[in-house]
C-alpha cells in the first residue's frame, strides 16, 4: 500500500519544463528555509565586523568564548545558563503535570458515563478558539494574589491550563479507539478504575502520550506572551523572554552581535539535536494534532 | 510634584559643589568599635560608624546600576559581616509592571527605581505603596545637600519625600568620531546650516552622519533636544504636565499645534530632509545596533546622553578619538543645551518586611564616600551637590566630567519625560513616529498629539 | 472492527444491571470516580481559564489603572474603541494577516507535501528542509529575521547591493508600506513545513488502490493531483487552514521584536495592542475590552469557519 516505494512513482511526474520549474523552486525554498539556520549558527562564530561586512563568508576560526560569556553571563550581565534552566524546568514541569492531568481527563471522559461529559467536551472544543490574550489581564492579578508571579511553578500552571484542552481532546479520541477488552480483563480480576488505568491503559498508551508531549513541548518551550507578564525578575526569566529582552551590556565593539547569536544559538542547538534524534516521533505526533 | 514654577527651575546645583572645594576634606573615618559616637563637623564631615547589621533584598536593574549597588552592597558587608545583602535583579523593559512587584508581598525591601509618573510613580505614592523618607531628609542633611530643584522635584503633591537622587543624566549629547572628522575635514556645527552642509559632506565620504536609535533616540531625546531651543521657559515648565486635571490654569493657552511647538517637528522632520539621519532610521530601533553603527566606524556621529561619555561607556568600547557637541541653539536667548534626568533613586516598598533596616542602608549609602563610590561605578555624576569637583575629577572620565562643568555653565532644567505620564509619554513618542514614518507633516504630527492630550485629559 | 459510533462513550461491562434498577446513590457511587478523574483538569481549567476569560468580560466595564479601586464606567471602554483608530489599524492588520500568512503557509505547505508524495527526487532532504524551521523558536526566528531586514547592515541590503541592484534595497521595517509584509513573511517561511507534514499524512493516507485505479485511467499528474488527491484530503486541509487561520489571528512575537506595532501602527495588531494597553500604558479596563473585541472576533471565526466547511469525515 505504500506510495512511496518506486514502482508507484508515475514515469513521467510532470511535463518537462514544469518538472525543472518544480525542482528549481524546491530547491531554492530548501535553501531559503536552511540557510537563515546556518547564518545564524554561523554568527556565533565571527567577529560583529565581520558579521556585518562579511555576512557570508565562513568564520575563521571556531570558538566558544560567545557561548561561554553568554552561559554564565560573567561579562554580558545576562545569565543564559539559569534562562535555559529556567526554561527546561518549566517545560518538564509542564509536560509532567499536563500529560497527567489531561490523560486522567480524557481516559474518563472516553471511558466513564457520568453528567457533563458531553458539556465538558463541548467546552473543550471551544476553548481552542479562545485566544490566550482574553486571559492575560485578569490572569496577570490573579497569579499575584496567589504570589505565583515570578515562579516557576506558576508559570508551569498557566502554560498546563492553556495546553490542556487540546491534550485531553486528543487523547479522549485516542483512548476511545483502545481496545476495551484489556481494560475489562482487569476489572474482572479486581482491579480499580485508577488501577486499571495506571497499570493497563498507561503503560500501553506510552506512543501516544510521548506524541503528545512532542507536539507541546515545541510552544512550551518558545512561549513568550505569559513569560512576558509573569516574570519580571531577571534570574526567573524563560529563554524565550531573554532573548526577546536581550540588552546587551556595553562591551567590546567586536563581539555585540555575536553574543547575541550566541543567546538565540543556545535556544535553537537543543531543538535542532532533539529534531534529528526524533524526527520520525516528532512527524507523526504533529500529524496526530491536525487529524481532530 | 508641586505643579509650580521652582520646581523646573535650573539645576545649577553645581555652584554650590564648586562651593564644596571646601569639603574637599572629606574622608570618611570608619571607627574599629561597633559602638562609637558621631561628630558632626560643621561642614557635614560624617564619621562613620560601622553601620548596624541588616539582612536585606534591594532591587536593581542590570547594568551600571547592578555594578554600583553590588560595590555599595559589599562595601556594607565589608563594614559589618553580619550583613547579608542580595540584589534582585529586575527588568527595566517591564518597569511599567514594577509597581504591582512593590505592591506584592514579594516587594524587595529596598529598590532602585526611575520614580516618575510614565513608571506610575506617581500612582504609587497616591495608593501609600511606598514609605515615606522624611526623616531620611532631615537626620542626613539632604535638604541643604541637594539643590533646591532636585528638592522640589523629590517632593510629592502630598508634600512627602519617597526617593532621593542617586544620579543625574542628560540628554542629548552628540558624540563624534574625531577620525573622521578630520579625515573629511569639518567641525563641528555651530549653526543648522553647519549641520546641514556637514552631513553633505560625509555622504560624499561615503559615511553616514548621524545614527541614534528610532526609538528614544529619535523620538525621546532629540525631541527633548529640540523643546529646549524652542520653547520659553513658561512653555518648557507647562508642556510635559499638561496631562494632569490639576495643571495649573496659566498652562492651559499652550497648545501643541503652537508655532513654538510645530517648530519641535519642522526641525526632526528637517534633519530628516537633509539627510543627517543614518539610512533607514525607522527600522533602526534597536539601540545596540544604532550605537553598533557609530562604533564601528559606519556613522561619523551618535547621538544619546550622557551615560555613554561615562567610564562604562564609549571611552571603553571605542579606538577612535571621541569628541562631543551640542545640537546649535534655535531661539537666540536660549542657552540650555541639554535636559537633566534626576529620578534615578532607592525606594522602600511599605509591604517591605524590613524597613527601618532599609532606612539604614538607604542612609547609609547616600552619605559621601558612598555616593562617590556609586557615581565612580556607574560612571556618572551623584545628585548630591556638595559632592567636591575634585572627587569628581578623580572618579569620571574626563569627558564625564567635561559635562558635569558645562552643565554648571548653561544651567540643565529637568526632561520632559521625567513629569509625563505614560500613555502622554507614549503619544509624544508617536507622534514623531507619525510624523517621520507615517507621512504626517509636522503640523499634522503636532495636531495629532494635540487630539491625542486631550483624549488622555479627558480619560 | 464492528464498533458502535467511536465518539460515545463505552461503558465498562463490569457492571451489568438494568438501567431501570440503578438508584441515584448507585449513580453517584459509579460516576464519583470519574468525577475524581476530570477533577484536577476541571479545577485548573476553572480556575486559570474560565474565571480569568470572564473576568476580562467583567473588567471590561470598568476603569482601572492596577491600584486602587476599580471604577465602573459602563459602555465607556467600547465607545471609546469603536472611535480609536489604531484599534480599527489593529483589527484590520490583524485580519490581513490572518488571510495572508495561512494562504502562504497552506498553499505553499500543500505544494511540497504533494511533490514529496510523488517522491521528486531528494525528498527526504525538502521533508526535513521545510521541517526544520518549525521547531525553533519564534522569538529566535523574529531576532533573526530583524538582524536580516537591517538596513543598512542586514543580509537582504547587502546581498541586494552586492549583486549590484542596491536601489531595491528597502527599509524593510521602517517602510509603512511594506513593514506588515516584511513582518507576514516570516510566518510564511517559518511555519510552511507545519502544513507540509500534515497534508502529506493526509495524502499518504490515501489508499493506493485509487491511485491504481486512476493510473489505469490514464490520468496525468497534474489530474491525479487536482481530482484525486485534493478532494481526498479535503477535511484535513480544512482543519489545518483553520488551526493557521487562528494562530495568525494571535500574533504576538513577531511584533513585540521586530517593531513593536511601529512604524507609525503600520504592524499594529489586536494581541500585540492588548498588550500594550494594559501592561504597558496602564489601562486595564480598556484593555480589557480590546481583548474581549479580539475573543469575538476570533471566535466568530472559528466558529463560522467550523460550520461553513463541513469537516466530514471521508469514507473511502
Amino acid at each position: 500500500m505504500a506510495i512511496g516505494t518506486p514502482e508507484h512513482v508515475a514515469t513521467r511526474l510532470f511535463g518537462g519544463s514544469l518538472r525543472s520549474i518544480v525542482y528549481a523552486l524546491l530547491i531554492s525554498g530548501a535553501l531559503v528555509e536552511v540557510y537563515p539556520i546556518f547564518f545564524l549558527l554561523m554568527n556565533t562564530q565571527k567577529t560583529d565586523t565581520e558579521i556585518l561586512n562579511t555576512p557570508f563568508a565562513l568564520p575563521t576560526r571556531l570558538t566558544l568564548a560567545g557561548f561561554k560569556d553568554v552561559w554564565t553571563g560573567d561579562r554580558t550581565g545576562m545569565f543564559f545558563g539559569r534562562y535555559f534552566l529556567n526554561s527546561l524546568v518549566v517545560v518538564v514541569a509542564t509536560l509532567i503535570f499536563m500529560l497527567a492531568v489531561s490523560c486522567l481527563c480524557a481516559y474518563a471522559m472516553a471511558r466513564g458515563q457520568f453528567p457533563g461529559n458531553a458539556a465538558l467536551h463541548q467546552t473543550l472544543l471551544l476553548t481552542l478558539a479562545v485566544p490566550a490574550h482574553a486571559l492575560a489581564i485578569p490572569l496577570y492579578f490573579f497569579m499575584g494574589r496567589l504570589g505565583l508571579r515570578n515562579s516557576l511553578m506558576g508559570l508551569t500552571l498557566v502554560y498546563t491550563t492553556l495546553g490542556a484542552p487540546f491534550t485531553i481532546i486528543l487523547m479522549r479520541a485516542y483512548f476511545m479507539r483502545f481496545p476495551i477488552e484489556l481494560e475489562d480483563a482487569a476489572r474482572i480480576d479486581g482491579c480499580s478504575r485508577l488501577g486499571v488505568f495506571i497499570r493497563i491503559v498507561l503503560p500501553i498508551s506510552r506512543g501516544s502520550i510521548a506524541g503528545m508531549a512532542i507536539i507541546n513541548i515545541n510552544w512550551i518551550w518558545s512561549e513568550l506572551f505569559f513569560a512576558l507578564i509573569l516574570m519580571n525578575r531577571l534570574d526567573m526569566r524563560t529563554l524565550p523572554l531573554a532573548i526577546a529582552m536581550y540588552k546587551p551590556a556595553q562591551m567590546t565593539v567586536e563581539t555585540v552581535l555575536q553574543l547575541q547569536y550566541s543567546a538565540m544559538a543556545i535556544a535553537t542547538i537543543p531543538v535542532l539535536i532533539m529534531f534529528f534524534l526524533f524526527q520520525q516521533q516528532i512527524a507523526q505526533g504533529m500529524t496526530a494534532g491536525a487529524f481532530k | 510634584m508641586k505643579p509650580s514654577m521652582s520646581r523646573r527651575e535650573c539645576l545649577r546645583y553645581l555652584v554650590v559643589g564648586s562651593a564644596g572645594v571646601a569639603l574637599a576634606a572629606c574622608q570618611p573615618q570608619v571607627v574599629e568599635k561597633v559602638v562609637e559616637k558621631e561628630k558632626i563637623v560643621k561642614e557635614t564631615i560624617v564619621v562613620e560608624k560601622a553601620p548596624k547589621a541588616v539582612e536585606l533584598r534591594v532591587g536593581v536593574i542590570a547594568g551600571v546600576v547592578q555594578e554600583g549597588m553590588k560595590a555599595l552592597a559589599d562595601r556594607y558587608m565589608e563594614q559589618n559581616p553580619d550583613s547579608k545583602i542580595s540584589l534582585d535583579v529586575l527588568s527595566s523593559e517591564q518597569y511599567q509592571q514594577a509597581f504591582l512587584l512593590f505592591a506584592s508581598d514579594d516587594a524587595p525591601d529596598l529598590s532602585w527605581f526611575q520614580c516618575v509618573p510614565a513608571n506610575r510613580f506617581n500612582d504609587m505614592v497616591a495608593h501609600k505603596i511606598l514609605v515615606p523618607i522624611d526623616d531620611l531628609y532631615e537626620q542626613e542633611g539632604w535638604f541643604d545637600a541637594y539643590p533646591e530643584g532636585i528638592v522640589d522635584f523629590q517632593r510629592q503633591p502630598d508634600s512627602h519625600f519617597y526617593s532621593a537622587t542617586i544620579a543625574v543624566v542628560w540628554t542629548p549629547y552628540v558624540y563624534y568620531n574625531k577620525d573622521i572628522f578630520s579625515k573629511v575635514g569639518i567641525e563641528p556645527p555651530q549653526t543648522w546650516d553647519d549641520l546641514w552642509a556637514m552631513a553633505a559632506k560625509l555622504r560624499d565620504a561615503g559615511y553616514q552622519p548621524l545614527t541614534t536609535d528610532y526609538n528614544m533616540g529619535v523620538h525621546s531625546h532629540l525631541h527633548d533636544g529640540m523643546q529646549l531651543r524652542s520653547w520659553t521657559r513658561e512653555q518648557y515648565n507647562c508642556m510635559s504636565i499638561l496631562w494632569r486635571r490639576d495643571a495649573p490654569g496659566e498652562c492651559d493657552k499652550f497648545k501643541w499645534t503652537d508655532p513654538d511647538s510645530v517648530r519641535i517637528y519642522e526641525y526632526i522632520q528637517m534633519m530628516e530632509d537633509k539627510q543627517v539621519f543614518v539610512d533607514g532610521i525607522t527600522g533602526l530601533t534597536d539601540y545596540n545596533t544604532a550605537r553598533t553603527l557609530f562604533t564601528t566606524g559606519k556613522a561619523a556621529m551618535w547621538q544619546t546622553g550622557s551615560w555613554d561619555g561615562g567610564a562604562a561607556g564609549l571611552p571603553r568600547d571605542v579606538e577612535f578619538e571621541l569628541g562631543y557637541f551640542y545640537y546649535p541653539s534655535i531661539r537666540e536667548e536660549k542657552t540650555e543645551k541639554v535636559g537633566a534626568w534626576v529620578p534615578d533613586g532607592l525606594i522602600i516598598p511599605a509591604k517591605g518586611k524590613r524597613i527601618p533596616e532599609a532606612m539604614e542602608f538607604m542612609a547609609w549609602a547616600y552619605r559621601m564616600p558612598q555616593a562617590a563610590l556609586y557615581a565612580q561605578k556607574a560612571g556618572i555624576p551623584h545628585g548630591r551637590a556638595d559632592i567636591p569637583a575634585k572627587v569628581y575629577q578623580d572618579i569620571l572620565s574626563p569627558m564625564q566630567f567635561q559635562f558635569l562643568e558645562d552643565n554648571i555653565k548653561y544651567g540643565t532644567p529637568a526632561l520632559y519625560e521625567a513629569s509625563s505620564s505614560q500613555p502622554y509619554q507614549e503619544a509624544t513618542v508617536k507622534s514623531v513616529d507619525q510624523m517621520l514614518a507615517g507621512g504626517l507633516s509636522p503640523q499634522e504630527a503636532a495636531a495629532w498629539l494635540q487630539q491625542k492630550l486631550e483624549e488622555i485629559r479627558a480619560s | 472492527m464492528a464498533r458502535a459510533d467511536p465518539t460515545e462513550p463505552r461503558v465498562g461491562g463490569g457492571e451489568g444491571r438494568a438501567a431501570s434498577a440503578r438508584t441515584w446513590q448507585t449513580k453517584l457511587r459509579d460516576a464519583l470516580p470519574w468525577y475524581l478523574f476530570i477533577a484536577p483538569a476541571v479545577i485548573l481549567l476553572a480556575a486559570l481559564f474560565a474565571y480569568p476569560l470572564f473576568d476580562t468580560l467583567r473588567l471590561a466595564f470598568y476603569k482601572w489603572g492596577g491600584l486602587g479601586r476599580q471604577e465602573f464606567v459602563g459602555l465607556q471602554n467600547f465607545r471609546r474603541l469603536f472611535a480609536d483608530e489604531i484599534f480599527w489599524l489593529a483589527l484590520r492588520n490583524s485580519f490581513i494577516f490572518a488571510i495572508v500568512v495561512p494562504f502562504g503557509t497552506v498553499s505553499l505547505g500543500l505544494f511540497l507535501a504533494v511533490a514529496i508524495s510523488r517522491r521528486l527526487k531528494g525528498w527526504q532532504v525538502y521533508r526535513i528542509a521545510f521541517f526544520i524551521p518549525v521547531m525553533i523558536s519564534g522569538v529566535v526566528v523574529a531576532t533573526l529575521w530583524a538582524n536580516m531586514y537591517e538596513y543598512n547592515s542586514g543580509l537582504f541590503n547587502t546581498v541586494l547591493r552586492g549583486i549590484g541592484v542596491g536601489g531595491l534595497a528597502q527599509n524593510w521595517l521602517g517602510d509603512r508600506k511594506i513593514a506588515l509584509w516584511s513582518i507576514m513573511l516570516v510566518p510564511v517561511w517559518q511555519h510552511m513545513g507545519f502544513p507540509m507534514i500534515v497534508l502529506l499524512a493526509a495524502i499518504e493516507g490515501i489508499p493506493q488502490d485509487l491511485h491504481d485505479a486512476a493510473t489505469v485511467d490514464g490520468v496525468s499528474e497534474p489530474q491525479r493531483v487536482w481530482y484525486l488527491i485534493l478532494p481526498l484530503i479535503r477535511p484535513v486541509f480544512a482543519s489545518i487552514t483553520m488551526l493557521q487561520i487562528i494562530g495568525a489571528m494571535k500574533v504576538f512575537d513577531l511584533v513585540l521584536v521586530m517593531t513593536k506595532g511601529g512604524p507609525a501602527f503600520s504592524t499594529e495588531v489586536l494581541g500585540y495592542y492588548v498588550f500594550e494597553t494594559a501592561f504597558r500604558s496602564g489601562h486595564f479596563g480598556y484593555g480589557s475590552a480590546i481583548a474581549v473585541v479580539m475573543f469575538v472576533v476570533v471566535f466568530v471565526i472559528a466558529y463560522t469557519y467550523v460550520k461553513c466547511v463541513r469537516i466530514e469525515k471521508i469514507e473511502y
